[in-house]
């Protein structure tokens, strides 16, 4: 192995390198068992939710296992001799995975309790191995997508990401919602990457480079910004709208949130926003950090703003007439992609040190997204489970027909809202105080007065639990899914009063370093890769 | 500056009680809910002591002012310093008793909650409430401008569910027409809570602490600063604070053109929320303007003077001239409260000690009548289970007890001297005729007081043909069985009707114990105009 190591020509990174990607090997071996296991013991869809599930919860082990590796400022990765790694584990990409796996269990819990409920099994829940198979790779999609500082893994990443969300979205082929969705789904991804893919090769053509620390580096200097490398930043920047269904790029999300299982709309409205924007916060920092060029930086501070704005107006006023609780839900998640994307819109004024506090604000802000939709999707999911229904019409009088459902619903939508004592207020004050520090305050007032937008169609639903008169039956809900919302309700509680600051320093602990290319040899790669030949060997990427 | 836990006590001891109203079996929950109001009530008797001691009450903004102080560290992070301090100094400690009581008397008015149209959730009506009084008692005693804005916002829920649900016909729209206003006025709360930190760390003191805003040097004339911001001619930082703050605090109160939300919330509230809506909510603007506006940006409350002062007339006028035309009970006394505010915003605009001290006791004195107006309200609405004006008459022939109340009440309301409506609008009305004399270029003061006086006339017209209406006349058939006010109506007019005696007839005693602050913080006011414009 290590002959091989050392040539010059091929390159294998050592054992240390490989393990540092333990999370992603978590990923991969759970894929491959989930396809051999049915082999050996059939296809059972228990067997297969408890490879998953046990899957998840090592990837999350794998976090905990790495971090001290990358602790103190560090990072490790793959890096072949002394060039730019493919793919970084540091702090930052270690909490979104640890996010990402945690919430990868809860979805896997919410697909065992829906199997389990007297819902009618759908082709889910038949053909659970592929379903699992699926989740679990563009779960590993997104993975690389935080991991990546290099626009070949970028590319690759995101379409590792979308190509099974396309499956996902149109799992049930019976049907038509669904297979209209995931038609819809893979017609605009398919054009975002082409576009996408477009700019990278239009960014290698000027750069020659794949790598974004030169290609930033290459920005920075003199004559280095011409209108075909605006045009191709903007294009990279269409895959990455297209992920976090930012405005003008959203047009797939309320279908597909329509038509795909609930299941599938839960993991698509929070992790695929949230890799999107760890990948954009990435490449924003990496682009800002070797100071470009102040009026350049002002344009793309002030674009990624009026993207925010659009976003979040659009998403906010487009809710209104919603009657499809997933599709309300959908343009809600499109409102708040508009709220994160305003933490990258600060990032172009680069901090002085790596630890910007608009990741601390991002981050913040994703744990408590994520648990305020994993709670509102999840009581819908509830609420589909027993009545099979996903119109807002159903939820009438759902406040005594399941008081903790509605009463947890109600502290997620409200929180969804921003409204203190409740976490999203938390994750909205911290973002806001953050961009209001960097001078955009016209962006602090679009989102405050998008606050008051958002109210009106989040109280519907509330006003349909509580104040309308219904006599439907009474509904039953699976013990587990209940104990889910009512944690996602716990931790919006207490993330509101309580832990008001343990939110925002826990988020500055988890983002306290970016790997932002290689601006000094990385503390944690071994002796083997750093013996490795000098450079000026001949092709390849760069 | 004594710490103490007292207040800490006081404010959420209606959140332990919400937590025992929801486990308690269900024919424990009003007892508990009531045992929890009285309870809360009797602790904040203990708040008396250094009120009493002092010859005029307390002052403003030194550290012997502040009474019942507790503060500690909160939140530490993201480069911000957020305490948790509550404390209490004349202006906040009026409200706190008045907070306590009314919510007693307006518990005692649920009793009979399973007589109501919508009797439903009884658990979460009891549960809700008192979570209301937390936040209540909370917006009263924070300190810390974050923790006065979580507190401010904690209320907003529950009564969106308290008139949404046990609301009447058109309960939905009137709580979500209450719910938007409000946050629109409370986001913009939150951008003056950015703006006004921000500026103070560039002062060099990291604070969320409203007190330290008013009196420390450098965030005085931080805030102060007569330099214009974001290249408006004439808009300066504080003027801008001014305005976002007071929007909020408008919505509140609340001032034309911002007040449609209040009748049909109040029409539609059931007559406990009313009474919790006129009595204590409606106070939060008028204290939100006392505690921030006016004491950390005066130079901008002068700029604004003249429009606060109009707007207050327009609210006496039109609020009495909407009154006068309405045929519900109760949406009368709901515009009749506009047009009572209107005194309060006058009586502040003019930034006077009288005005001041008038609006003070205005806002405690309209705080008493109005609950228990909305209180007599819905005593007869539960009899006849309509509220036409005009198809009442003769009641006090077959109800005695009850009409003698009601009239006492409703005198009360109307300013009859020696009940509390009087000394408060008498006080404002004098100290804008005098304004003149104070501030030489308020010339517009004194004609301002002679229409508002008009407002006076205005007021005993609706009040007394409402009377005229409902209580005298001949004796009509269909309300002559009804049955006189019970004992435990009795017992929640009892201590409102007192008080209002009690206030009309020795408004000093309440002048002794807020006169110190208000006159403290007018002072402050004062010497902060007079520095930035010697500057």
């Amino acid at each position: 192995m290590s002959l091989i190591a050392q040539s010059p020509l091929f390159w294998f990174p050592d054992g240390t390198s490989l393990s540092n990607l333990g999370p992603m090997w978590a990923l991969i071996g759970t894929m491959v068992a989930l396809l051999l296991a049915p082999l050996a013991v059939g296809r059972g869809a228990r067997t297969a939710s408890l490879i998953a599930l046990i899957g998840a919860v090592l990837t999350a082990a794998a976090c905990f296992w790495v971090l001290p590796r990358v602790g103190e400022g560090g990072w490790a990765g793959m890096a072949p001799f002394d060039r730019a790694p493919m793919l970084v584990v540091d702090n930052f990409s270690l909490f979104f995975t640890l996010l990402l796996s945690l919430f990868l269990s809860a979805i896997i819990g919410l697909w065992i309790f829906g199997y389990y409920s007297p819902a009618p099994h759908s082709d889910m829940h038949r053909n659970a191995p592929e379903f699992f198979v699926l989740l679990l790779a563009s779960a590993l999609g997104m993975v690389i997508m935080v991991s990546t500082s290099h626009v070949l893994m970028i590319l690759i990443a995101v379409e590792l990401a979308s190509l099974p969300s396309y499956a996902l979205a149109g799992f049930d082929k019976r049907r038509r919602l669904g297979a209209e969705a995931s038609l819809k789904y893979v017609l605009f991804g398919g054009i975002t990457s082409a576009i996408m893919i477009y700019g990278a090769s239009l960014l290698y053509g000027i750069y020659g480079t794949m790598d974004l620390a030169v290609i930033a580096r290459g920005m920075a200097s003199p004559d280095g910004v011409s209108v075909l490398s605006t045009i191709a930043t903007f294009a990279l920047m269409v895959g990455i709208g297209f992920k976090i269904s930012a405005v003008p790029f959203h047009f797939w999300c309320p279908d597909v949130f329509e038509g795909a299982a609930i299941e599938v709309t839960t993991w698509l409205s929070v992790v695929s926003k949230a890799a999107g924007l760890g990948l954009l916060v990435r490449v924003v920092s990496m682009l800002a950090q070797v100071g470009i060029e102040p009026g350049y930086g002002y344009a793309l501070a002030t674009g990624i703003g009026l993207f925010a704005t659009l976003t979040c107006t659009v998403g906010n006023l487009s809710a209104f007439r919603q009657t499809n609780i997933k599709r309300l839900l959908a343009y809600s998640s499109i409102a708040h992609a508009g709220y994160m994307l305003m933490a990258a819109a600060i990032l172009v004024q680069a901090a002085p040190d790596a630890a910007h506090p608009a990741f601390s604000a991002l981050a913040a802000y994703l744990v408590v997204y994520l648990f305020m939709n994993l709670g509102a999707f999840g009581c819908a999911a509830m609420v589909y489970w027993a009545t099979g229904s996903e119109s807002i019409e159903g939820y009438g009088n759902l406040g005594r027909r399941h008081t903790f459902l509605a009463i947890a619903m109600t502290i997620c939508l409200v929180s969804l809202v921003g409204l203190p004592p409740l976490g999203g207020f938390a994750a909205k004050y911290w973002l806001l105080v953050n961009v209001w520090d960097a001078g955009m305050i016209w962006l602090v007032i679009v989102a405050v007065l998008n606050t008051a937008l958002s109210l009106y169609y989040y109280v519907r639903v509330i006003r349909q639990m509580w104040l309308v008169e219904d006599d439907s039956p009474a509904i039953s809900a699976p013990a587990g899914g209940l104990a889910i919302v009512g944690l996602c309700s716990f931790v919006i509680l207490w993330t509101g009063t309580l832990a008001i600051g343990t939110l925002r320093i826990t988020a500055e602990d988890a983002t306290k370093y970016l790997y932002l290319g290689g601006a000094e040899p990385p503390a944690a790669r071994t002796a083997a890769v750093s013996d490795a030949p000098p450079s000026g060997s001949p092709g390849g990427f760069r | 500056m004594n710490s103490s836990t007292l207040l800490n006590w006081i404010i959420f001891l209606p959140t332990i009680g919400m937590v025992a109203v929801l486990i308690v079996p269900r024919a424990l929950i009003r007892a508990t809910a009531l045992i929890t109001a009285l309870a809360t009530f009797v602790l904040s008797l203990y708040l008396f002591p250094p009120f009493l001691q002092q010859q005029f009450g307390t002052g403003y903004g030194t550290p012997e002012s502040l009474h019942f102080v507790y503060r500690i560290p909160w939140i530490s992070a993201g480069g911000f310093t957020i305490d948790y301090f509550v404390g209490i100094d004349g202006l906040s400690f009026p409200l706190i008793v008045l907070t306590t009581l009314i919510t007693l008397l307006a518990c005692a008015a649920s009793w009979n909650f399973d007589e109501w149209k919508v009797k439903r959730g009884m658990r979460g009506y009891f549960a809700l409430f008192l979570l209301l009084e937390t936040g209540m008692l909370g917006t009263f005693a924070a300190l810390d401008f974050f923790l006065f804005y979580l507190f401010w916002e904690v209320m907003l829920l529950p009564m969106y569910f308290l008139i949404g649900v046990w609301g009447g016909a058109r309960k939905e729209y009137a709580a979500i027409k209450f719910f938007i206003y409000t946050l629109v006025g409370s986001v913009l709360m939150l951008v003056a809570l950015l703006a006004m930190y921000f500026k103070a760390q560039a002062a060099g003191h990291s604070t969320f602490d409203i007190i330290a805003y008013a009196v420390t040097p450098q965030i005085v004339e931080a805030f102060n600063d007569p330099a214009p911001i974001l290249g408006f001619k004439s808009v300066t930082f504080g003027i801008a604070m001014f305005f976002l703050l007071y929007i909020g605090f408008a919505i509140k109160i609340p001032v034309f053109p911002f007040h449609t939300w209040l009748p049909d919330a109040h029409v539609e509230a059931p007559t406990p929320i009313s009474m919790i809506l006129a009595g204590i909510l409606l106070k939060m603007g008028g204290y939100g303007l006392l505690r921030f506006c006016y004491p950390l940006f005066p130079a901008a409350g002068k700029y604004f003077a003249y429009a606060l002062a109009l707007l207050g007339v327009i609210n006496i006028i039109y609020g009495a001239m909407c009154a006068m035309a309405q045929t519900d009970f109760k949406k009368l006394v709901a515009y009749s409260s506009i047009s009572h505010m209107g005194f309060v915003l006058l009586g502040l605009a003019i930034m006077t000690t009288t005005g001041f001290q008038g609006a003070m006791f205005q806002m405690l004195a309209h705080g008493i009548s109005s609950p228990m107006c909305f209180f007599l309200v819905g005593v007869i609405y539960d009899r006849a289970h309509h509220r036409e004006i005009n198809k009442f008459g003769g009641l006090w022939l077959s109800m005695p007890k009850y009409g003698s109340m009601a009239t006492l009440g409703f005198f009360a309301s109307l300013g009859l001297p020696a009940l509390c409506g009087f000394i408060g609008e008498f006080w404002v009305l004098i100290g804008t005729f005098q304004a003149g004399g104070v501030h030489p270029e308020f010339t517009w003061a004194m004609p301002m007081a002679i229409v508002a006086a008009t407002g006076v006339i205005l007021t005993a017209g609706y009040i007394l043909w409402l009377i005229q209406r409902v209580y005298l006349g001949p004796s009509r058939p269909e309300y002559a069985d009804f049955p006189d006010a019970d004992a435990r109506e009795v017992a929640i007019l009892t201590p409102m009707a007192v008080l209002a005696i009690f206030l009309g007839i020795l408004p000093q005693f309440t002048f002794d114990v807020m006169n110190g602050t208000l006159d403290n913080i007018l002072k402050i006011a004062e010497s902060t105009v007079t520095r930035m414009a010697a500057l």
